[in-house]
């Protein structure tokens, strides 16, 4: 044993010698050999190596030179030695990477633009299914039908018998021989196998290119991206901020024009913002001399004719900014005396009823749909109103005082309407018309009113303003005008903007539905819970009651449409001028919003509907037949004639019927109310009051309740085809998500112009080929 | 397990959470009939017997009851003599005689046909509200928290409870069976793989266990397949539809491959929780996520980096997406509100769904992406139209306490909800629905049916009786004050508008905008 300790093997001991050596710098921890891929390394597998810093030729980093060194020599090589050399001199170094949260947002907004696209793919065949009439499902995917039963082989099990080797064999020959007849010596196998890899090659190599683009078009983005973002907040010249303050304020301009037309509320909204920037620009004192550049420049001018020039500049500037404020100021105090005038309300007919009551109302209709479409309308009647009140107040007062007035009549033509004006505008200071604001007229101009008659020196001055006051009021009526109108496209405009929605964006893209069906989005009717059993039957019986009726429980589609009206009549809060045609069963559309402009006076301003409303009141309470003689002749006089009268009389007393004097109407001592008593509350509880969502019109809802549905009025398919549901499922069959193959591809865009011209040759028609 | 019959379709519905278990109360297994054509878990000839089932429906009135044929002949008859009678064919007389005819029918129709048309939709309402036996069966367990259906079976639904315990149920036989202990502590998801051969779980302990879709051998132990441990804690899970990637939420959104151990990669922004994750079952590459700080994150598996946020005014607790159209997504939120969003237009939502009156807990769309179903920690389930604010109907029973999790069938019938006192219940998705074979000609009536219904649908009594529900009184009389509250609010505003100077204007806000607070990029 002691032998065998001894025995001295080199390598064993080298061995051994390394261990004791290296016994202070022994790594315990295991180097981690990955098994899995992982894209972070966390830090405890970084083990540190065995260091080799024992060993005496510790290598050193690879430098550039070492490189060039080794490329120099061979002559091959030397030139790309020199170019290494020459690229290390150049020092050209790299941009400094954009700070993290930066990079990251740039990354972010690329991966959302992405995703959005892809997206975006969706909308047609999401909107095409939106608005398919049935949607079957699970989705009918497009299977394509191979028969493979004609090119099947059938499978061989059986073991073939010696004969039919050799059948086979002789047939391959047999082949092989045509083949060599004909001169064809390629190898069908072979080619196929050929074919195949090359396919196989091909497509990779495409969807690699395809990939490799899609790759470097992202990252173009976003170093173009990282790019802009480090230069613009890099940049300190004030002319590049100037400038770029001034193309921003461009675009805003550009904007706000835009919405001019699209949207004037946002518009407005706009101009509101811009003028508050201008506003406080102008408060910032920006131009008034008052900052250090001026104060210095102020110290300089004396001497200096440049400097006083800048100044001056500047103080111009201020002077512009602070000029167009009183213009604007002056404005609104225009728009509001020429706006006073429509105040007046004195065209009074004394005779007509009717016309009194509705010059009340149209302050407050007006009051109520603001920046109407029918304004100018208003405008042009008013005006004729004014000459026609004219005419009939002088005719009044002329006789009164008709020395004085003549000669000043002249001046105060148009002061005339300003004066009835005052005694109404006490009570209302402040209006809305139209969205303008109206207020009391100035107090100079009542005092100019009241002086009027004693001061006829002061006339010279009042045309002076008379004339001015005119030419103002028609710049300002023009401007007016055109807002007006502004304001009249307005809200179909601001509808259309809001149909940007992207629903809607989808519905406009969907084909037309044919059968409309009535959506009703709104909550649930909640009752408590507690005695549910015994509600429903009670409900029941309570419909059927209602139902039995026989006034109730026809619906009458005119008597829908009256309900719509008057339901209108009540919003706007005043009496409605609109004119129902009750008899017009087929209600004609454009014919509807023109009548509804016919004011009642104009309707009726031939025939007194108030006495007509009264003969009506009094034939339903006039005593008609409240006897009714039940007796019929022959009755009781079996025995022939010569019964005595007395007898008779007595009899016919007894089947004499009297009926309950009729009650009495609801509105009998009230002069001018008619109360409609035909009218059923019962059936009112049945009618639709306002037209259901997807219909637009009317019309086209009547109609659609009209037309039957059922098999006893329409044809047995009409009847499947209007019956259909929007939805069809199968019992137990998956649903499956939607999956790509639904997606329409785009067609491909053709580069060649020869490809071009072939795709626009209309295909001919497989029959006609055939043909 | 005596009933699965493979289905055509493969794919993987994702989301759904409930939970299981306690006593295993396994009734003897039946032999069932295998009808490849129609699933009808009426069919069975003995379903499990501890199951409360209420299936009542009654048939409308007859219609020719309603709409007396007879009548409209002898009506045609009279009409017919009276205008005929004692006249000679006359070719120019004719034409007219033949509109006055059309004339007169049309106008008696109109006294006499239209009003029982009327009734019928009316009685057709009514009876379809009595008969709507919603209530389909239940089944006791503990606390469910998740549930995911079998992709390819429509008969099989798992779910995972708050006890760590997974439950497989048979839907046709309305009986669990199989169930094992996945978890310590809470199973917080539970998902099927896109081949239905392994389910993922994860739960509480940090670890996501992969299981055999298949129950064990006699004899054999449940054994995960794979057990990963993970770094984050973990809070949901969803599969990828197309290929085998799945992906988690916790700490960090983290995309896995299903081969591999170890995330590919993590996805992170910000330090708050993510607490739901749900991939888009048509993109399949894009998934969204609901964080703790009260927003929604979307991701892009491929992307290295999240890819926008959007933070609403609370927390938004479950996201689901919709199935036919690729690019919109509703969570359920903790003020009352579902919130539906198009992924391109994320500062406003396309529609705010309202009616629950208290959180909501649970978000699913129907395959057919048409509606979608909420559970609520009211106590109540409701189905929404996806593209109506207000609820279409309102499921609830007696002892169903707050509704945890909710799940709509792949085959568009049936409606699952799992709930705090511990049971898992199957709802009709349409509550007047008849279950069982349905002949053609009942079909055919039914169709008819619903076209009146759609028909008439604007006339106020019709509408009144189709938008009359039976509510609990708590609901009641919430909703009572959320409306005093509401319209309080409403009336304040009025008052600072009025009050305020007009150059300082108070702006006018949609309901939509008032929920989103901002989109981060």
């Amino acid at each position: 044993m002691s032998d065998d300790e001894e025995h001295y093997e080199p390598k064993a001991h080298k061995k051994l010698l390394q261990a004791i050596g290296s016994l202070g710098k022994v790594q315990h921890i295991q180097k981690s050999t990955r098994d899995e891929r992982q894209s972070r390394q966390d830090e405890f597998q970084l083990v540190k190596g065995v260091s080799s810093a024992e060993t005496d030729n510790t290598p050193r980093a690879v430098g550039l030179n070492d490189l060039v060194d080794i490329l120099r020599t061979s002559t091959k090589h030397s030139q790309t030695g020199k170019k290494l050399k020459n690229i290390q001199g150049s020092k050209k170094v790299l941009e400094k990477p954009l700070e993290k949260p930066a990079a990251d947002r740039i990354k972010r907004t690329i991966g959302y633009e992405g995703v959005t696209k892809k997206l975006g793919r969706w909308d047609a065949v999401v909107a095409q299914q939106r608005s398919a009439e049935t949607q079957i499902f699970p989705l009918p995917s497009e299977t394509v039908y191979v028969n493979t039963s004609a090119n099947a082989r059938p499978l061989n099990t059986r073991v073939k018998s010696n004969l039919a080797q050799e059948l086979e064999a002789n047939k391959r020959k047999l082949r092989e021989l045509r083949k060599a007849e004909i001169g064809d010596t390629t190898d069908e196998k072979e080619l196929a196998k050929q074919e195949r890899l090359l396919l196989q090659k091909k497509l990779t190599r495409d969807e690699l290119f395809a990939r490799r683009k899609e790759l470097a078009y992202l990252k173009m983005r976003e170093s173009q991206k990282s790019a802009k973002a480090r230069m613009q907040n890099k940049i300190k010249s004030k002319k590049f901020h100037k400038l770029q303050k001034r193309q921003k304020m461009l675009e805003q301009m550009k904007e706000f024009e835009l919405l001019q037309k699209t949207n004037p509320e946002a518009a407005l909204e706009k101009l509101n913002a811009l003028e508050k920037s201008r506003v406080q620009e102008r408060a910032s004192l920006r131009h008034k001399n008052t900052g250090t550049w001026a104060k210095n420049l102020q110290i300089r001018a004396k001497y200096d004719k440049d400097v006083r020039k800048d100044l001056a500049e500047q103080l111009a500037v201020s002077r512009e900014l602070t000029q167009k404020k009183q213009e604007s100021d002056s404005e609104d105090e225009t728009i509001k005396k020429r706006v006073v005038p429509e105040e007046e309300e004195n065209d009074y007919d004394p005779f007509n009823p009717w016309t009194k009551r509705k010059a009340t109302e149209q302050t407050e209709n007006e009051k109520g749909e603001s920046g109407d479409a029918n304004w100018r309308q208003y405008w042009t009647k008013r005006n004729k109103n004014e000459k026609l009140l004219e005419e009939h107040r002088r005719d009044l007062e002329g006789v009164q005082d008709n020395d004085e007035q003549e000669e000043k009549e002249t001046i105060q033509k148009p002061l005339t309407e300003v004066k009835p004006a005052k005694k109404k505008l006490k009570k209302s200071k402040v209006k809305i018309e139209n969205g303008w604001q109206v207020e009391d007229i100035s107090p100079t101009d009542r005092k100019e009113a009241k002086e009027r008659p004693n001061s006829k020196a002061i006339d010279d001055i009042f045309e002076k303003h008379e004339d001015q006051i005119r030419a103002k009021l028609s710049k300002k009526m023009e401007k007016l005008k055109e807002r007006v109108n502004k304001l009249k496209e307005a809200p179909i405009k601001a509808k259309k903007a809001k149909k940007k929605d992207v629903l809607q964006n989808l519905k406009s893209l969907a084909l037309k539905k044919t059968k409309q069906q009535i959506e009703i989005d709104e909550p649930l009717n909640y009752e408590e819970d507690k005695n549910s059993q015994n509600n429903i039957p009670v409900q029941v019986e309570s419909n059927t009651e209602s139902t039995e009726t026989p006034a109730v429980d026809t619906i009458d589609p005119n008597k829908v449409t009256t309900l719509v009206f008057t339901q209108k009549k009540g919003n706007s809060g005043g009496l409605n001028d609109a004119l129902i045609d009750d008899e017009a069963a087929e209600y004609d559309e454009e014919d509807a919003a023109a009548e509804r402009q016919l004011t009642i006076s104009q309707a009726f301003e031939d025939d007194d509907i108030v006495a007509d409303f009264n003969r009506d009141k009094g034939k339903d309470s006039e005593l008609k037949n409240t006897e009714l003689q039940l007796a019929l002749p022959g009755w009781g006089s079996w025995a022939g004639a010569g019964i005595s009268k007395e007898v008779m009389e007595r009899r016919n007393k007894r089947l004499l019927l009297k009926l309950a004097a009729p009650e009495k109407r609801r509105d009998e001592n009230k002069d001018n109310l008619y109360i409609n008593e035909s009218a059923s509350k019962h059936a009112r509880q049945h009618m639709v009051s306002s037209i259901p969502f997807p219909f637009r019109s009317l019309a086209d809802y009547e109609a659609s309740i009209r037309a039957p549905v059922g098999r006893n009025f329409v044809p047995e398919t009409a009847f499947r085809m209007l019956t259909r549901p929007a939805v069809i499922t199968r019992k137990g069959q998956v649903i499956e998500p939607m999956t790509e193959s639904e997606l329409v591809k785009p067609d491909r865009r053709l580069r060649h112009i020869v490809d071009r011209r072939i795709k626009r040759i209309p295909k001919v028609p497989p029959k006609a080929k055939i043909a | 397990m005596s009933t699965q019959r493979p289905k055509t379709v493969s794919t993987a519905k994702e989301s759904f959470r409930a939970s299981a278990v306690s006593a295993d109360s396994r009734s003897e297994v039946i032999s069932h009939s295998d009808s490849d054509e129609e699933w009808e878990p009426g069919n069975e000839d003995k379903p499990a017997s501890d199951v409360t089932i209420y299936n009542y429906y009654n048939m409308g009135p007859a219609f020719g009851k309603k709409f007396p044929l007879p009548y409209i002949r002898l009506m045609i008859a009279q009409v017919v003599k009276e205008k005929l009678a004692n006249k000679t064919y006359n070719q120019l007389e004719a034409l007219k005689w033949i509109r006055e005819v059309a004339d007169d029918i049309n106008i008696k129709m109109k006294g006499r046909g239209s009003s029982p048309r009327f009734k019928h939709v009316v009685n057709v309402m009514l009876y379809q509200q009595t008969g709507a036996g919603c209530f389909y069966g239940a089944r006791a367990i503990w606390d469910e928290l998740s549930d995911d259906y079998h992709p390819k079976q429509l008969s099989t639904l798992a779910t995972g409870a708050y006890d760590g315990e997974v439950r497989i149920w048979d839907l046709a036989n309305r009986i669990s069976s199989r169930n094992f202990v996945a978890h310590d502590g809470f199973v917080r998801g539970i998902v099927y793989t896109q081949n239905a051969a392994r389910i993922f779980t994860v739960g509480d302990d940090k670890t996501i266990k992969v299981w055999k879709a298949e129950a064990p051998e006699v004899g054999e132990d449940e054994v995960p397949v794979n057990t990963i441990l993970s770094k984050f804690g973990l809070h949901g899970i969803s599969h990828n539809r197309k290929d085998n990637k799945f992906a988690t939420c916790g700490e960090v959104c983290a995309i896995w491959d299903e081969s591999h151990n170890d995330p590919l990669k993590t996805l992170k922004w910000g330090v708050d929780t993510l607490h739901t994750i749900s991939y888009n079952p048509v993109e399949t590459s894009i998934l969204a996520c609901c964080a703790s700080d009260r927003s929604i994150i979307l991701y892009d598996q491929r992307e290295a980096q999240p890819l926008r946020k959007v933070v609403l005014t609370m927390k938004s607790n479950k996201l689901a997406w919709n199935p036919m159209e690729a690019f919109n997504f509703t969570v359920a939120n903790e003020d009352c509100n579902l919130y539906t969003f198009d992924t391109r237009k994320l500062q406003t939502p396309l529609k705010v769904h309202f009616d629950h009156v208290s959180a909501v807990t649970d978000v699913d769309y129907s395959p057919t992406g048409k509606e979608f179903v909420s559970a609520s920690y009211d106590k109540t389930i409701r189905i929404y139209n996806a593209h109506h604010s207000h609820s279409r109907d309102i499921y609830h029973t007696k002892r169903m306490q707050h509704v945890v999790c909710v799940a709509w069938s792949l085959d568009n019938r049936y409606v699952f909800s799992g709930s705090d006192e511990m049971n898992v219940r199957m709802w009709k998705a349409n509550a007047s629905e008849k279950l069982g074979v349905i002949r053609p000609r009942e079909r055919v009536n039914f169709n008819y049916q619903e076209a009146l219904k759609q028909k008439y649908a604007a006339h106020p009594q019709i509408k009144r009786i189709a938008r009359h529900r039976q509510v609990p009184r708590h609901v009641l009389n919430a909703q009572n004050k959320m409306r005093t509250v509401k319209e309080k609010e409403q009336v304040k505003e009025a008052n600072v508008r009025k009050h305020t100077k007009k150059s300082k204007k108070v702006p006018y806000v949609s309901e939509k905008k008032k929920h989103v607070l901002k989109e981060e990029v």
